[in-house]
This record gives structure tokens, sequence and C-alpha cells, in this order.
């Protein structure tokens, strides 16, 4: 049995919020109700965050998952046709492997959680030694963990953005007709042009 | 418990005193806006035309409160608290003079950031559950526009923060006793200065709402109260982006004069006003502009130019040791 003390409530307030809302996205038929729900699955997260003492982890999570991610998805969802009133399912012929890939991750997850040193209720940032032999706390100490200690891997993620971002434009302009060819014969295509033209109209 | 009710007075002060400014504005705009443009402005009700406040208060209590029907009711509803809730909890970190804050914490101006990028989603939500072309047109731009300027707005700050070494509000105001950061960081305040210009959706950047082409923008169908709540909230925000400027850069409560917690307050309330007034004549002498105008300002000029006065300050700061 859980020890009902205030850091257990809030923790078991702060799943139940979360995993509700996973299931709403998964489970809600409107595309974008579904994205909507993803609000509360990304702000419990920051609560996590906030009571394992990571402020600043906490913060970059409400930043970036709901304040732009999300943001982007939700546009991404607006442009698409009839996102008000797709009541069907969406179908989908990936349930299978996406459900066998989902479990090996939940495997992996859990593997990693039990061999982790979990700070005790409450602790902040600053007990966990992030790196051996770090003498800063905080802050700076993610800073100096991450450009000193895992410098490799951080270069290695910064490239694989860096591909994705070159990626993106590149599909993004390949359907592109050119800019010097209006002929009236180009009107079919302009309109099937990618929605992300009308935005700026 | 002195020390309770000193608390329980400085958050009820937090509630209130944004409150009031912004309604105050809704007068105090269209006067200063009638001063530039050599009108008069509202200055029939009561002395000076102060009492336009309350005279706007009635009239839009009193409309009906309509949802269309075509609508998606839940999120319509929500979507003008939102904008409310996302600039009141930034009020939350803003330290006000030595020791007035509802919350100093060391993360102070990243739970800035990260609540005012919530406000995008009063807008996006507003203009999709409306559910009319108009507001969905301008709920697009808004995402737009807001998720680009978001980028270089924390960027701008970074010089601040390299400078100070912390993220804690009170801790970059007192590093600024000798020097007000907006002599080392003045192009940091620029940028930060019209970044909040676009968050707040003001006049060079008020595309969102642009009402020769959209109506109303991403507020066309809605009305009453709530129409009121982002009127209010547009208030607010501007509040917040003039009390944030005075904190990061204009030394927040310090001033010449006694050290006493009012003489601080005092300090602090004037400088906002005064960035308030700065906000209000952009608004009375700039035109609006286009959005490929907007877009090409942002990631052309304001990104490259925030990242170089974050390079500079670093090196700058790594030099001096």
């Amino acid at each position: 049995m859980i020890e009902l003390s205030a850091y257990n409530i809030i923790l078991l307030l702060l799943a139940a919020v979360t995993l509700l809302g996973a299931v709403r996205v998964i489970a809600t038929r409107s595309v974008i109700h579904a994205a909507f729900w993803l609000f509360p699955v990304f702000a419990g997260i920051a609560g996590f965050y906030l009571l394992l003492g990571a402020q600043f982890l906490a913060a970059i999570q409400v930043l970036i998952y709901i304040g732009a991610i999300l943001v982007l998805i939700i546009f991404a969802v607006t442009l698409t046709r009839n996102a008000m009133d797709s009541d069907d399912a969406p179908a989908n012929r990936f349930g299978v492997p996406v459900f066998l890939a989902a479990i090996m991750l939940l495997a992996a997850v859990i593997g990693a959680a039990g061999h982790t040193r979990w700070p005790a209720a409450f602790a902040t940032i600053d007990h966990i030694a992030l790196a051996p032999g770090l003498e800063v706390t905080g802050v700076p100490a993610l800073g100096v963990t991450l450009l000193q200690h895992y410098l490799l891997p951080f270069e290695i993620a910064s490239v694989l953005l860096l591909a994705g971002m070159i990626g993106a434009i590149v599909l993004a302009r390949r359907e592109r007709p050119s800019a010097d060819d209006d002929a009236p014969a180009d009107a079919a295509t302009a309109a099937d042009a990618p929605q992300r033209e009308k935005v700026g109209v | 418990m002195p020390e309770l009710l000193r608390y329980l007075l400085v958050i009820l002060g937090v509630v209130l005193a944004p409150l009031t400014i912004a309604a105050g504005l809704t007068w105090g705009e269209r006067r200063l806006l009638a001063l530039f443009q050599d009108r008069y402005g509202p200055n029939r009700v009561g002395p000076a035309g102060v009492l336009q406040v309350l005279a706007d208060m009635i009239k839009i209590l009193t409309k009906e409160d309509w949802v269309p029907p075509f609508a998606d009711r839940p999120v319509f509803v929500l979507a003008p608290a939102i904008i409310i809730i996302a600039t009141y909890l930034s009020f939350a970190v803003i330290v006000f003079a030595p020791g007035i804050a509802v919350a100093e914490l060391n993360i102070g101006l990243l739970f800035f950031l990260a609540m005012s990028s919530l406000s995008v989603y009063s807008v996006a939500l507003a203009g999709w559950a409306s559910n009319s072309k108009y507001a969905l047109l301008g709920s697009l731009r808004s995402i737009g526009q807001m998720l680009s300027y978001e980028v270089f707005m924390g960027l701008s700050l970074m010089g601040v923060v390299v400078m100070a070494g912390t993220f804690d509000l009170g801790a970059i105001v007192r590093a600024q006793a000798g020097l007000w950061y907006i002599v080392p960081q003045f192009i940091g305040f620029f940028i930060f200065f019209i970044a909040g210009l676009a968050e707040t959706r003001r006049i060079p950047f008020d595309l969102p709402e642009a009402e020769s082409e959209l109506v109303a923008g991403f507020h066309t169908e809605y009305s009453g109260m709530k129409f009121a709540m982002f009127f209010l909230g547009e208030y607010v925000a501007i509040t917040l982006f003039a009390a944030m400027l005075t904190v990061l850069f204009l030394g927040g409560w310090h001033g010449p004069g006694s050290q006493s917690t009012l003489v601080a307050l005092g300090w602090f309330l004037l400088k906002t006003l005064a960035l308030i007034a700065v906000f209000i004549l952009i608004r009375a002498s700039l035109p609006r502009l286009r959005y490929d105008q907007l877009m090409e300002f942002g990631w052309k000029v304001m990104l490259p130019l925030s990242l170089v006065n974050l390079l500079v300050t670093g090196a700058v700061v790594l030099w001096r040791g």
C-alpha cells in the first residue's frame, strides 16, 4: 500500500491527469480534440519534473512542448480539410506494429527506471550528482554536464536536428510551382499547392 | 500573524494593480491617442472622461452573451479565459520592490517565458472554435507571428541572463544597482520591446485582427464580456511587458531618493507607466505591416541580431572574467 503523504497524493493526481489525457488523445475521434488532449499530458510531465525538483526542466517542458510543439500540431491540424467535423475514426493500418513498438518502449522505460537512483521526496536538483566530480549545482550544473561530460551526444543531437530542419525545407520547397510560371494551365496545381501558402494571404 | 497578512496584501495588490491599470488604460489609451492625433477623445463622462471606464463596463456587461451555434462551445468559452490566466500567472514572479513579490522563483525569467508562450493558445483556440473563415485566418496568422517572435524574445533576454548570471528576477534587478542593463544591453532591450509589441498584437503587428481585411480577426464572433476579456487581456499583457522591461532593463525599483519600500514601488510604477505610454505612442504613429514584411523582419533581422547580441555579450563576459 502506498503511503498517503502529500508528495504521493500529488504524484498520483498528476499521473491520473497525464494518463487520462493520453488515453483521450488516442480515443478521441475528432483530430483537433485529440490534439487538445495532449495539453494535460505535457503539463502533467512538467508537473513530474517539478516534483523531482527539476524546475529548469519543468519550465523548458512548458516552453518547448506546450508553447511550441503542441501549438504547431494544432496549427497543422487546423490546416487540414474538415478538421471541425471529422468524426470518423482515423483509419490506421499500423495499429499492430505500433502496439508492439509501444510495448518495447515501455519495457525499455521500466528497465531504465529500475536502474535510476531517484531523489528523495521534494529534493532539488542541486542535490543530485549529474556527473562525477561536478562542483557547481543547479542550472550551471546542467550546462557543464551537457557541454563537457556529454559533449559528443549533445553535438550528435544538434546535427540530427539540423538534418531534420534541412529535410523539412527540402520537402516543403519541392512541391511549389516555379515562381515565374503562372500560366492559366497552372491553376489546378496552384489550388493544390501546400496550404501553407494560404496562411500568408 | 503579520507575516501572513503582509503576504496576503502583496497577493491582493498583484491581483488588483494590473487589472486597475488595464481598466484605466481603456480610457487612458483613447485619451492619449486623441492627444497624439489632435482630437479630444472621451471627455464627457465625469471629470476628463474618467468615468468612461464605468460606462463601458456597464454597456459590455448588459450586452447579449452570444455563442454562435456553429461554434465549438467548450473551446469557444475557454479561449478568452486563457489569455487572462496566462498573463496573470506571469505577474506572480515579478519582483516589484525588495521582498514584494508573490513568488521569487530562481527560474523566474523562464517562468515568464513559459507562461507568455501559453497566451498563443487563447488566440489560436478562439479563432478555431469560432468556425468562421475570418476568425480562422486571424488565428493562423497569430500562431505564425507569436511563435516566430517568441524565438528571439527568449534569445534577446539571454544577454541579461549572461550578465546577471541568474534567471532570478530579484537578483537581476539587484545586479543593476550600478548600471541599468538598458545601456550594455540596448540591442536586447530593443528586440524585447519589439517582440513585446508582436506578442501583444499591437499596431505595427496587429495582423491577427486587421479590421480592414479580416473584420476583427480571431475575435470576430465574440461579443459582450467574452470580447471584453480579450480586450482587457491585451491591456494586462501590455502592463506585463512594460513591467518586465522595467525589471530586466530599467533597473526595476532602483531610483534616486530614499530606499523605503514605498519609494521603490513608486519608481517601479513610474517606469512601467512611462513604458506603457511609449507603447501607445507607437500605436498612434506607425502603420500596420504586411504579413511577409513581418516574417522577413522577424527571421532575417531580429533573429540574427539577437544571436549576435548574445555572442558578443558572452564573449565580453568571458573576456572580463
